[in-house]
């Protein structure tokens, strides 16, 4: 979980995008119990139905699952679906804007495909 | 506790502070209460909390009206920013005091609040400084668990790590007891995210009462080359302008439909929400000018 | 929930009660005090009966506890969510239990110093009143509840109206501590002549009548002004 809730978004998305970023990065598990909604009001100091509408969003995702009386869980394959999806979005986003840029500077594919390979090359270094 | 505000209107003499405000509160929810000073909010929780009677209509909780209703006033607690200078008592058997008035009074819980927020309880209230004078009102007013609980400005002369705690503590009784909750307030910004529900006063009536995601919703602030800003916010409301540049920012009243948002996204518009607070200003400056 | 009315009372009881206690603490002093000081001076004369003296003292003290019974009291009621109308009852209740108190504890003293008379052989000043100790005592409880009352009734006068209104029914209330005068205070007296017309004990019982009668139109005044008190939240 990221300690504080910056204002660039809205506060439920941050609370779904908290819960996704754990789970992509293999902090929550598949089958594990997400905080709970007790926990995050605590936590950030929100009102529970803003926290609620994050949760509910995820398991409208299918990312977490409720237990009745018990709490939410993290769905099984949750981790490969959000990874499919944040693919997607790379691709869009950031492929797309990199691409968008490229071409005002007029940078070609061949040129973006040598610097990514410096890139990595120093990144390995 | 489920809240009725039929037509209300609250003045003294000829004078009207409130006219024809009408709205309904669930129960078990927290409302925020926002409007500019001297626009009426405490007038309006004066009346729900049976302080004093409406002018005209009528304000029904669970049914019944409040104003000397016993059965009705004992389950309101309103804790609004008195001075407490007359309390000669010490602050235990003040609070103890207190407690028998109120059916569901916890004093265990009582007693917890009164460590966290370092109350020294054998010290006189009078005595006290202006934030652990706060502190002690919302001590009671918490413990008290009544199933409407007013907090008006209740955090005044509190510093800010004692709001954190006074935040903290709300939330979390308010979801292990969930009951009704006002919080009027003018620091928005702190505590905007406590807030289910908006009701904003404004002009001597109520301009409006949303759920907060919803109204948030409702603010969008557009970035971007100016002319594509421009073009894209036409023909909707805009609450702010700000220019850096050839950089536009336009911060506009409209909820934008998913094609609107996509239309942003291939034009390389930043979409950003507005913070409640910032709404606020501009949805009360608006209005202003309207009455103006 | 227990009855507020009764919760009021015992709330209002305490507080009140606090305050006579002081009164009462100081003013024992200063009497026996005073009473010492004149035996070692040398002058064995009281000169003034401890019934009437306390009388005078104490009903001063119950007008000004009526004063004080309220803007903060109503506020601190009202707040803690006690309707107007337990507010007035439990407090009147407990403002007449409290002059009961006091008129017994006071009867006690008195009998108290007869005995200490007896025994050293002070002599104990006799008033110049035609009433016996029953009615010196009633004299001293209605006089206390409707100083009381008459406190109250001003200072409910200032909450409800104008300052200007207030001030005027501040004159009302010195007209009534008049009247007061005229139905116990034998010397002023008009049932003295009632009382010496027929024979005993009348006009002690007009006295009790007419106080009963002008209580119950006070407090039924204090109700309708409280009734509807707006309570300022600031």
């Amino acid at each position: 979980m990221r300690p504080t809730l910056d204002e660039s978004k809205p506060i439920f998305q941050q609370i779904t995008k908290m819960i996704e970023d754990d789970i992509v990065n293999g902090e929550l598990k598949e089958g594990e119990q997400a905080p709970s909604s007790t926990q995050l009001v605590a936590y950030y100091k929100i009102n529970p139905s803003t926290v609620l509408k994050g949760m509910n969003q995820l398991v409208d995702d299918q990312i977490l699952y409720k237990k009745r009386g018990v709490g939410m869980f993290v769905a099984d394959g949750a981790r490969g679906k959000l990874l499919e999806a944040r693919r997607q979005t790379f691709m869009e986003e950031y492929i797309g804007s990199m691409l968008q840029e490229a071409g005002r500077l007029g940078i070609s594919t061949d040129d973006i495909y040598k610097m990514m390979e410096e890139m990595k090359r120093r990144g390995e270094r | 506790m489920h809240i009725q505000a039929e037509n209300l209107s609250i003045g003294y003499g000829s004078k009207n502070i409130l006219e024809h405000v009408s709205f309904e509160l669930e129960e078990n929810k927290i409302y925020g209460l926002l409007g500019r000073n001297g626009t009426g909010k405490t007038s309006l929780l004066s009346v729900l909390a049976a302080f004093r009677k409406p002018k005209a209509g009528r304000i029904m909780v669970n049914g019944e009206e409040p104003f000397e209703n016993a059965a009705v006033m004992e389950t309101i607690l309103f804790v609004y920013d008195s001075n407490l200078e007359d309390e000669t008592e010490k602050v235990k058997k003040w609070l103890r005091m207190n407690a028998a008035f109120r059916p569901n009074y916890d004093h265990d819980y009582a007693d917890y609040l009164c460590r966290r927020f370092n109350i020294p309880v054998n010290k006189a209230v009078k005595d006290l400084s202006k934030g652990l004078k706060s502190a002690v009102q919302v001590v009671d007013g918490l413990a008290s668990r009544a199933s409407l609980t007013i907090f008006d400005e209740a955090y005044l002369g509190m510093d800010a790590p004692a709001r954190e705690l006074f935040y903290e503590e709300v939330l979390k009784d308010y979801m292990e007891h969930p009951r009704t909750i006002i919080l009027s307030t003018h620091l928005i910004s702190e505590m905007a995210g406590m807030i289910e529900e908006v009701l904003i006063i404004n002009d001597g009536t109520l301009l409006l009462q949303q759920d907060k995601e919803q109204l948030l919703e409702r603010g969008t602030t557009v970035t971007g080359p100016k002319e594509k800003v421009l073009a894209f916010t036409e023909g909707k409301k805009r609450l702010k302008e700000q220019q850096l540049g050839s950089t536009m920012s336009i911060m506009i009243d409209a909820v934008l439909s998913d094609q609107e948002k996509q239309q942003a996204k291939a034009e390389n518009l930043e979409l950003g929400p507005v913070a409640l607070q910032e709404l606020f200003i501009h949805l009360t400056e608006g209005a202003e000018q309207h009455a103006g | 929930m227990p009855d507020k009315k009764m919760l009021v009372g015992k709330i209002s009881f305490d507080i009140i009660g606090r305050w006579s206690l002081w009164f009462l603490a100081i003013y024992l002093v200063i009497y026996f005090g005073t009473g010492a000081f004149m035996t070692w001076w040398g002058d064995d004369i009281m000169t003034w009966s401890f019934l009437e003296n306390s009388r005078g003292s104490a009903r001063i003290y119950f007008f000004i506890a009526g004063i004080l019974s309220m803007g903060g009291l109503i506020r601190y009621y009202v707040s803690n969510g006690v309707t107007r109308r337990d507010y007035f009852f439990g407090t009147m209740g407990a403002a007449v239990i409290l002059a009961a108190l006091l008129t017994v504890v006071f009867g006690a003293a008195y009998g108290l110093e007869t005995m200490a008379a007896a025994f050293t052989g002070w002599t104990q000043s006799q008033s110049g009143s035609t009433l016996n100790l029953p009615g010196q005592l009633l004299s001293s409880f209605f006089q206390f509840i409707l100083y009381y009352a008459i406190g109250w009734f001003i200072s409910a006068s200032f909450f409800r109206f104008h300052w200007f209104v207030g001030l005027l029914l501040t004159f009302v209330g010195g007209g009534l501590m008049g009247v007061i005068e005229l139905f116990w205070e034998a010397e002023n007296s008009i049932f003295q002549f009632i009382s010496v017309m027929a024979s005993g004990g009348v006009s002690l019982m007009v006295s009790v009548l007419l106080s009963t009668l002008l209580f119950l139109l006070l407090a039924a005044v204090i109700r309708m002004l409280t009734k509807r008190a707006d309570i300022k939240a600031v």
